[in-house]
């Protein structure tokens, strides 16, 4: 069966002519329901929220068809608990709370914008405030390193040590007698 | 009753898409109390596929199937902001519902930034039906070799 098919990906194109059509007739009972009772909104906004578990209870099987007694709740429209499953169904099939989670929807996609927004504005000025501090901290880090090496890197040295720099002079004095006097030349 | 059936029936199908479903054995009896046995197990046999092959390539052609046959009806503001959510990769299968996903109409290039991959949808829907075919087909009252997904 499968070598009629090219190994390699189809295109875009050809792809999106795949619509599997044969499984649409698995929707056709699909109608919408006059529902005696309906979600509270703290309900959709966690369904919305993706809060809302498939069982109230740990482990992953939803809890619809955990036993014969909750699958009897769903069939009679009188959930215990609401279960994600039990939401959407119910959602998919209820003009009135379509248009509800239209309206939650809409008011946490804009929440959710607004909030975007102000995080990144709070990022922006984080990192201006960043940039400024280590700017700071490399001019002072710099004026510390000039004037820490300056003292010890002159110029233009007065002599070099090759050179003789110096001249000795003994004078008389009458006090102390013969003094040897060393007078630098150049820069002192 | 008829339609709680096929709305049970679907409700399955949707826990099959968020892996919290029970195995088909478990629920035939349930989901074909309606007598529309054979409509059940076309969706046990996504069930089954997902055992037997990729299960997130089971999963996508299950979203891709919510998507477009779950509502007559094209919603273009609920489309524009599933796929915005899919191409920031801020939504996963596990996150999706049936009525999420109806009336979206995604492509399939969405499909597979949600599975993570591409894929042939024409040969996997082929497996799919194959494997229909070999779980069902012999167990069937009346003895077929192929079975019509028409309507």
């Amino acid at each position: 069966m499968d070598a009629k098919y090219s190994p390699q990906q189809p295109h875009q194109d050809e792809l999106d002519r795949e619509q599997l059509a044969e499984f649409a007739g698995l929707f056709e009972g699909l109608r919408r329901i006059e529902y005696p009772a309906h979600p509270s909104e703290a309900i959709l906004r966690a369904y919305i929220a993706n809060r809302l578990a498939d069982s109230p209870e740990a482990g992953r099987v939803g809890a619809t068809f955990r036993d014969a007694r909750a699958f009897q709740g769903f069939l009679q429209g009188r959930v215990p608990y609401w279960t994600r499953s039990d939401v959407a169904i119910h959602v998919l099939t209820c003009t009135r709370c379509q248009e509800r989670v239209a309206y939650l929807r809409a008011r946490r996609w804009q929440l959710l914008g607004s909030a975007r927004q102000v995080s990144t504005t709070g990022t922006r000025s984080w990192w201006r405030r960043f940039a400024w501090g280590a700017l700071g901290a490399a001019v002072a880090a710099v004026i510390l390193a000039a004037l820490w090496l300056w003292p010890s890197s002159p110029l233009s040295p007065a002599c070099w040590i090759e050179e003789r720099c110096w001249s000795e002079i003994i004078q008389e004095s009458p006090t102390k007698g013969s003094v040897m006097v060393v007078y630098r030349r150049g820069r002192f | 009753m008829e339609i709680r059936i096929e709305l049970a029936r679907l409700a399955y199908a949707e826990n099959i898409l968020r892996c919290t479903n029970e195995p088909p054995e478990m629920v035939e009896d349930l989901l074909s109390l309606d007598g529309e046995l054979e409509k059940a197990r076309r969706w046990f046999a996504f069930a089954e596929a997902k055992r037997r092959f990729d299960p997130n390539v089971v999963r996508g052609l299950l979203v891709y199937l919510f998507s477009h046959y779950a509502s007559p009806e094209f919603d273009p503001h609920k489309r524009e902001q599933l796929v915005r959510e899919i191409m920031e990769g801020r939504v996963r299968m596990r996150d999706l519902t049936i009525e999420r996903l109806a009336g979206t109409r995604l492509r399939w290039e969405h499909i597979f930034r949600l599975v993570g991959r591409q894929f042939n949808p024409t040969r996997e829907k082929e497996k799919i039906k194959a494997l229909y075919n070999q779980l069902y087909a012999s167990a069937s009252a009346v003895p077929r070799t192929e079975v019509s997904y028409g309507r």
